[in-house]
């Protein structure tokens, strides 16, 4: 046999073909099977994988100065907009009222202590004078400051109330 | 090679599964036939065409193109997976198979004296090496160009021209 022939007899047996049920199981199965995870090889390889990583740093760096922005901005942001629904959230309120708080604390703490002086004052007067050692309590004395606080009457007449009234009746 | 296969291809990388049916239909018969031709038993060529666009599919993200068609590279796994198979063994068909294939796939020719004539081919074929055998299928009943072959085979196309004149020489002499 003859090379031409044998080549001739050869290339007649690509009339060979699978039957067209097998082609169809087979084509629906293979191409419902999972895909094997992309794999990268010698540099480029190396290239993804270090880009992987730093791509992973620089995600969470983001992510950390994100979250920081939004929690100092948030708040500031939507202040103007609950700051009438909640009072409690404005500050500068809040130190007002502290402020007035603490005033009225003080006065009250004044008055407290100007009142804790008097009784102590008034307390040792009445210990003296119950004891008979009130030196400067004197008859004269008294009379004297009496006098100076006593309503100066200078008409000494007595005044008859019942005619003024009478009269002005009339 | 098939026309726009490398976008085909390209497109079966990212996924699409349609493109890579596409691949499917154009290769299946070529790979199909030259699994058959070495293993002769169409059960197993199923199985191990099967096996052959499965992998492929799976790993096609290692297929890069560098100037040699998509079939080159199923080829060679089409290679690998019947050497795994059956270690290789060499083919087993008897004139008596050819004379009456147990195979549910039929050789070419309608005659008898045709059948004989296949048979004695394919006798002669499975005298030769593994390579040779692929060589051969490759060369005259894919009709693969010779750069085709040697990249599916790993040689360089000298390699291949000089394997497919040695096979050749062989062949004419087990026909004699």
């Amino acid at each position: 046999m003859e090379e031409r022939e044998i080549s001739g007899i050869l290339s007649k047996l690509s009339e060979i073909e699978p039957s067209a049920d097998y082609a169809l199981r087979s084509r629906g199965a293979i191409l419902a099977a999972p895909r094997l995870p992309r794999r990268y090889f010698g540099l480029a390889g190396i290239k993804r994988y270090i880009g992987e990583g730093v791509g992973f740093a620089i995600s969470i760096g983001l992510a950390s100065i994100t979250i920081v922005l939004l929690l100092i901005n948030v708040p500031k942001a939507l202040s103007p907009m609950i700051g009438n629904r909640l009072p409690g959230s404005d500050t500068a309120a809040l130190v007002n009222d502290v402020d007035a708080a603490v005033k009225d604390i003080d006065i009250h703490l004044q008055e407290a202590q100007l009142f804790d002086t008097a009784a102590q004052k008034a307390g040792s007067a009445l210990k003296e004078t119950a004891n008979g050692r009130a030196p400067h309590i004197n008859q004269s004395l008294i009379q004297k400051e009496s006098d100076g606080v006593a309503p100066q009457v200078t008409n000494t007449e007595p005044v008859n109330i019942d005619n003024i009234l009478n009269e002005l009746a009339k | 090679m098939l026309e726009g296969e490398q976008k085909l291809v390209e497109r079966a990388k990212e996924g699409e599964s349609s493109a890579f049916g596409l691949l499917y239909d154009y290769y299946l018969p070529k790979i199909y036939r030259f699994v058959l031709i070495k293993v002769g038993q169409r059960e197993e060529a199923e199985d191990i065409t099967h096996l052959t666009f499965l992998k492929a599919w799976e790993s096609i993200d290692r297929y890069s193109y560098r100037g040699y068609s998509f079939g080159s590279w199923l080829y060679r796994i089409a290679r690998n997976v019947v050497v795994d198979h059956y270690r290789g063994a060499p083919i087993q068909i008897s004139l008596e198979d050819a004379n009456e294939p147990e195979s549910d796939e039929p050789l070419p020719g309608h005659d008898l004296d045709t059948k004989v004539e296949y048979a004695k081919v394919m006798r002669a074929l499975s005298k030769l090496g593994a390579l040779e055998q692929d060589v051969i299928i490759m060369r005259f009943v894919d009709d693969l160009p010779v750069r085709d072959v040697a990249e599916a085979i790993g040689k360089s196309e000298g390699a291949v021209k000089l394997i497919q004149h040695r096979a050749m020489k062989k062949l004419k002499d087990y026909l004699k």
